[in-house]
């Protein structure tokens, strides 16, 4: 619309620029005989001129002369030497200014797009972040935050929600850089603080520095915060102060309640200290488990559990993997105690399965290959399974035409989207298909095959982000 | 919104070119003063909306707008801005768009500047003008659009060829286009001319500013594409006749055949009908130009079959522009008065002389340009006609021409006296005896390069020598003399300039052609060698990297006589996107010629390949091409050109609308690439004798992939194929012309440079001679007609004397 509010008037402009000659009154234009002798007089000037400095001589200069009147006179006879005088004649102005808004608009609207909006790659990229943000993706939401911060760097808000997305990335310098800046504009605010130094240790390959240890004194001398104790005592730890690191994780227990977030993690360090102390974990711990005896080395109270049934394992895998599908690990020690127990059938299943999941991932793929191949499962069969053009076709393509390629390429295309309608648990099919509709430029078609994978995933968060970002990423439509 | 604005004012300004193609002409019929007018508006209007158009396609490539296909296909969002603005006009679309830029350009141009135009002329010239426009207008937006869309943009377009990622390249199409469009004016006039059916001296002056500032564009143009070549293409050389180059090289012979032929008619009123065909042709040719660039038959006839519409289309549109000027002329040029007669020996009869052979030159250019393709298309054999046949065939002629050169300016008009003149040369010719005696003692004693050199010293001796004649220093004393100096008509300086560069041209080109000093090597750093007495020695090779590129880069210490005299730091650079390399060869430029090295691949065992130059002169001829086009420049300024319109206007100008002249906007390109591969160390032969003769027979083979370049002037592996079987011949024993007949009996003719003399070819042989002696017949014809001159020479009476005389006081009735 505002491409019409724009060219409307310029189209306009132009016809009544072009329409204005006929509407003036008695302009007057000099007529061609007087152009012409002008010209004459021009070089008579230069005549005289050349005859002043000596380099012609009169009677050459006489001799010129006489030729320059001649033209003169003939110019004078011959040529048009009637002046032009205008007329208005508002018809023709209008005529052609008509013919300039109607064939202009026109022409336009025949070839031209005109819904069609600018695209600037950089306005592109940041509406595609901007919804991949609101997909959930960590990257997109740290790379608006940090464009954001650049802004306005003084933001608390933007640098701590930028910190905790470097930190959910697992760019722990990155997020100590931000959550240094989140400090500065919260007066060192200790919880600000000492995500601060967390960040600076975790960058720093989980060895507590200096300066994160400068900054959980800090902390600590205002407030209670569990965080910097328990770092504080893995300094201490990692000095070599072995007691008192252990003073410092068991009085941090003491002061927690059972249920909060870091006793596991608190308790796990208790006993791996124990055990490398080889002192008594009862007399610091004394609700500790079976296993954690067991861990710290320390005999424990009652006889030792049986060996573990292979079928309650199993069990537990195939509960964990319908919660969470996406874990290959677990798929492959599923299939590896299936094959054990004797039913490759399910073996075969799991791998299947987890190779399905795991469609675009070609690392994985080899891993589960890998497997299959360990455990005798047969391997050609699958291979023969991942469909593509093979290279005698690709050979063909280069020989055909411009036609026959595209009609090539038209019938693949229609192949994959056929075997998907019968076989929809393919995500990389579906990938490609999305792809291929993109480069051809069939644009309902591409979003028709983002509805059907959408559909086909659905419950499946992982793989429908994937999908979403394919299509983000090709400017399909995808609602 | 910004692109789509573009789109629609390019539909616009069709439009508005189709009014200004009709209604001035139907304004000749009623006399409508009103209908002359539009075309001043239509014309400023029509450009306005073209270069709106650019500007949105501009802002496209500047901003990566990967939804226009254009951009997508030609661009990167990795690009130095640079090369994302002159990105646009390196493709055809963009090419084009730039054409019609600079077609509206001039006629906007006209229409503010052309006020010493009768108005119903410049109507006509600019109706004229418009219906070229019309024609590519439609081309651009039915078969070329740059603003098609893409409903679905890729994330990143696919690059641009690093060739042409090139500051030489920014400049050199917009500047060719300025000539080759620029004609589009010259042939406006003459078909303007030819509807009025009246011409006279005052067409020539209206004509002659607009031809001088096409020519000097295109001057520029070539020498710029030239250089470019010179310095990219990494191998030394800087012109290979190719169909390319000559494409643009027609024009300009015959563009600088009209320049002269104007001048006649404007001083003497006479050739007015060979002008008008003149004009037309040039124009035609930058035509044919755009068609063989723009068509695709140059780099196959067959894939022009099957993909026709753009070469079609150009083709019908040359057809109908040419075709009808040439009707035209036909049936109006009989009505066309020639006036003005004048003697053999005589000044006109020098700038006819001037014309005749650049004319010839330009058809034997055209013969040898267009021979392959008429052949190939006729009978199916492929030949090349490559820069040995030109060298025979045009350098003669243009030899005879600059030699000409030298004396025309002496003559006098309609009746020179020959001895007299000579007399005056005399001191000149005794000049130039001794200079060219003293180069052959200094030791550049090749016939060929001597001549040439003797030549161009005629030439500039002469030259000068006019110039000095014309300040008279004798009779007016030293400082009279500057005085004159000074005050001679800036038309003066520009021959004196123009004149000078060709001698500077001709210098350079003799050197080099002559002289030029090449070796390739395999060294390692540390390692020294002599090229055209100088000592390259390798220092080593570092690795860099560029904004969108890696690179190589080698640094050479070159010494004379044991004195460092510079640091050549030649580079290779990679384009991971575009997945092609390019060479930059590190050049050291002093007045008497370049040092040249180019960095090729490492051999594996610590060594380079490395190609290193002595080309004598070349600075020579960038710097007489620069001379000619500033000399044309100064000539457009000259007073005579400037005022002129009628003293007694009654109407002030209007004033110009903005019509901000940005040459800066404008600009395309065409040059097709070839993938790039050095020579490998490994390909060369280790006995020097041996790679000696290999390097020789090289020389006379094409390689068939490339324009016109021999397979030791470039890098496609096609050439490096043909290259290892003639080493194979070699080491096989094969005498010179026994391996050349065994790559003839399985290549073919084409694989030749030189063209074979059989039946096929006996008219393209011929074609040099038949043309120069049909040309000599026509100018005989010409000048018997002057003969009796005087004799035509009736006195006017003292009654129609005094009119005249009125006439010219500006007491005009």
């Amino acid at each position: 619309m505002t491409l019409w509010l724009i060219a409307g008037p310029v189209a306009l402009l132009v016809a009544l620029w072009l329409g204005r000659p006929f509407f003036r009154r008695g302009q007057i234009e000099a007529n061609e005989a007087e152009y012409a002798i002008s010209i004459y007089r021009d070089q008579q000037d230069e005549l005289q001129r050349d005859c002043a400095e000596g380099r012609i001589s009169e009677a050459e200069r006489d001799a010129a002369e006489r030729e320059i009147e001649r033209r003169t006179l003939r110019a004078a006879r011959n040529l048009d030497t009637s002046l032009s005088i205008s007329r208005p004649a508002p018809l023709i102005a209008a005529l052609a200014a008509l013919f300039v808004l109607a064939g202009s608009i026109g022409l336009y609207a025949w070839i031209g797009t005109p819904t069609a909006d600018d695209q600037p790659l950089a306005a592109r990229q940041a509406e595609m972040r901007e919804r991949l943000a609101q997909a959930g993706d960590l990257e997109s939401q740290a790379q608006i935050l940090a464009a954001r911060v650049e802004q306005d760097p003084e933001s608390f808000e933007d640098w701590w929600m930028l910190a905790r997305s470097y930190a959910a990335l697992g760019d722990h310098a990155m997020a100590a850089g931000a959550y240094r800046q989140a400090a500065r504009l919260r007066d060192d605010d200790p919880a600000v603080l000492s995500a601060y130094g967390e960040a600076m240790t975790l960058a720093n390959g989980n060895k507590v520095p200096m300066a994160a240890r400068l900054v959980f004194a800090q902390v600590q001398q205002k407030t209670n915060d569990p965080r910097a104790r328990y770092y504080l005592a893995l300094a201490k730890a990692q000095a070599q102060d072995f007691e008192g690191a252990l003073a410092g994780w068991v009085s941090l227990l003491q002061d927690s309640t059972a249920d909060a977030p870091w006793t596991p993690l608190v308790r796990r360090d208790i006993v791996n200290m124990v055990r490398f102390l080889d002192s008594d974990l009862l007399a610091v711990l004394p609700d500790a488990t079976q296993a954690e005896l067991m861990k710290a080395g320390q005999r424990p109270t009652a006889s030792v559990e049986a060996a573990p049934d292979p079928s309650a394992e199993i069990a537990a895998l195939k509960a964990s993997l319908t919660e969470t599908p996406k874990n290959w690990e677990a798929s492959i020690r599923l299939a590896r105690l299936e094959a054990a127990q004797g039913t490759p059938e399910a073996a075969k299943a799991a791998l299947e399965n987890a190779e399905r999941l795991y469609a675009g991932a070609p690392f994985v793929l080899a891993k589960l290959d890998e497997a299959r191949a360990e455990l005798g499962l047969n391997v050609e069969d699958n291979m023969a399974q991942r469909r593509g053009p093979s290279d005698a076709d690709v050979a063909a393509a280069s020989q055909l035409s411009e036609d026959e390629r595209a009609a090539m390429v038209r019938s693949m295309v229609e192949g994959l989207a056929t075997r998907l309608e019968t076989e929809p648990e393919d995500l990389e099919g579906w990938l490609m298909l999305i792809r291929s509709y993109a480069v051809l430029q069939l644009v309902p078609e591409a979003e028709g095959a983002v509805q059907d994978a959408k559909l086909a995933f659905a419950g499946r968060p992982e793989d429908l982000r994937e999908i979403e970002r394919e299509a983000l990423n090709l400017g399909v439509p995808i609602n | 919104m910004i692109v789509e604005f573009g789109h629609f004012a390019l539909c616009l300004a069709l439009i508005v070119a189709v009014l200004q193609a009709t209604v001035p002409l139907f304004g000749l019929r009623t006399e409508s003063l009103a209908a002359f007018r539009m075309a001043d508006s239509a014309a400023q209007a029509q450009f306005l909306a073209i270069a709106a158009a650019f500007g949105a396609l501009v802002y496209a490539y500047v901003t990566s707008d990967f939804s226009v296909t254009n951009v997508a296909l030609n661009s990167h969002s990795g690009k130095p801005l640079i090369y994302k603005v002159t990105g646009v006009w390196a493709n055809h679309e963009g090419s084009m768009l730039l054409w019609v830029l600079m077609l509206a350009l001039f006629g906007a141009l006209i229409s503010v500047f052309g006020r010493s135009i009768p108005v119903s002329m410049r109507a006509t010239v600019l109706a004229v003008q418009a219906i070229i426009g019309v024609g590519f207008l439609l081309f651009v937006l039915l078969t070329s659009n740059p603003f098609d869309r893409l409903a679905l943009p890729p994330m990143d377009g696919q690059g641009m060829n690093p060739l042409l990622q090139d500051p030489g390249v920014a400049v050199h199409p917009p500047m060719l286009y300025l000539g080759y469009v620029g004609f589009s004016t010259a042939f406006s006039f003459a078909v303007a001319a030819l509807i009025r059916g009246r011409v006279d001296p005052s067409w020539a002056r209206w004509l002659r500013p607009w031809v001088l500032i096409a020519w000097s564009g295109l001057t520029l143009g070539i020498a710029l594409g030239s250089w470019w070549a010179y310095y990219e293409l990494g191998w030394g050389g800087f012109w290979f006749w190719d169909p390319v180059e000559n494409a643009s090289f027609m024009p300009w012979l015959l563009g600088t055949a009209l320049l002269h032929s104007a001048i006649v008619v404007e001083k003497r009123d006479a050739l007015l009908k060979w002008t008008i065909l003149l004009a037309i042709f040039t124009f035609a040719l930058s035509l044919i130009g755009t068609f063989l660039v723009r068509s695709g038959i140059l780099s196959s006839v067959h894939s022009f079959a099957t993909d026709p519409e753009r070469g079609v289309f150009i083709l019908v549109l040359l057809t109908l522009l040419v075709g009808g000027a040439l009707a035209l002329y036909a049936w109006r040029a009989p009505s066309v008065r020639d006036g003005g007669l004048f003697a053999p020996i005589s000044r006109e009869g020098g700038l006819l002389l001037n014309n005749v052979l650049l004319a010839v030159a330009g058809g034997v250019v055209f013969v040898g340009t267009l021979y392959p393709l008429v052949l190939e298309l006729m009978t199916g054999d492929k030949i090349t006609v490559g820069p040995p046949y030109f060298n025979r065939s045009f350098l003669p002629i243009f030899a005879l021409a600059a030699f000409a050169a030298a004396i025309g300016p002496f003559l006098s008009w309609k009746r020179a006296d020959l001895m007299g003149v000579l007399q005056r040369l005399r001191f000149v010719f005794f000049l130039t005896l001794v200079i060219t005696a003293y180069l052959a003692f200094a030791g550049w004693r090749e016939p060929l390069g001597l001549a040439g050199l003797a030549l161009a010293t005629w030439l500039a001796c002469a030259t000068v020598a006019e110039l000095f004649g014309r300040a008279n220093f004798a009779k007016a004393g030293f400082g009279g003399g500057l005085l004159r100096l000074v005050g001679l008509p800036r038309s003066a300086w520009g021959l004196f300039l123009g004149h000078l560069g060709l001698a500077a041209v001709v210098a350079g080109v003799a050197a080099i052609s002559v002289w030029q000093a090449e070796r390739i090597v395999v060294q390692k750093p540390g390692e020294s060698v002599v090229v055209g007495g100088y000592a390259f020695s390798l220092v080593g090779v570092d690795a860099a990297r560029g904004p969108n590129y890696q690179s190589s880069i080698a640094s050479v210490r070159v010494s004379r006589d044991g004195h460092e005299v510079a640091l050549l730091s030649p580079e290779r650079r990679w384009y991971p996107v575009e997945q092609s390399p390019t060479t930059e060869a590190g050049i050291e430029t002093r007045w008497h010629g370049d040092l040249y090295a180019v960095l090729g691949d490492p051999d594996g065992a610590g060594g380079w390949v490395m190609r290193y130059y002595y080309n004598p002169g070349v600075v020579w001829m960038w710097f007489g091409s620069l001379l000619m086009s500033l000399g044309a420049l100064i000539s457009v300024s000259d007073r005579r050109l400037r005022i002129g319109a009628p003293k007694r206007s009654l109407r002030p100008a209007a004033p110009a609308a903005g019509v901000a002249v940005s040459l800066l906007l404008a600009i395309g390109l065409l040059l097709t690439p070839s993938t790039v591969r050095a020579i490998d160390a490994g390909e060369m032969l280790s006995d020097p004798a041996q790679e000696a003769r290999v390097q020789a027979i090289g020389k006379q083979l094409r390689c068939m992939v490339c324009d016109n370049q021999s397979i030791f002037d470039s890098n496609a592996g096609l050439a490096h194929d043909l290259r290892m079987v003639v080493r194979e011949r070699v080491v096989a024993g094969d005498s010179d012309a026994a391996a050349i007949d065994y790559i003839v009996a399985r290549y073919g003719d084409y694989v030749l440079l030189d063209p074979p003399v059989k039946p096929e070819t006996y008219l393209l042989w011929l074609a040099p001679a038949a043309l120069l002696l049909a040309a000599a017949f026509a100018a005989r014809r010409y000048a018997k007609q002057g003969k009796n001159a005087d004799a035509a020479h009736r006195d006017l009476s003292a009654e129609d004397r005094a009119a005249a005389r009125r006439l010219l006081e500006g007491d005009s009735a």
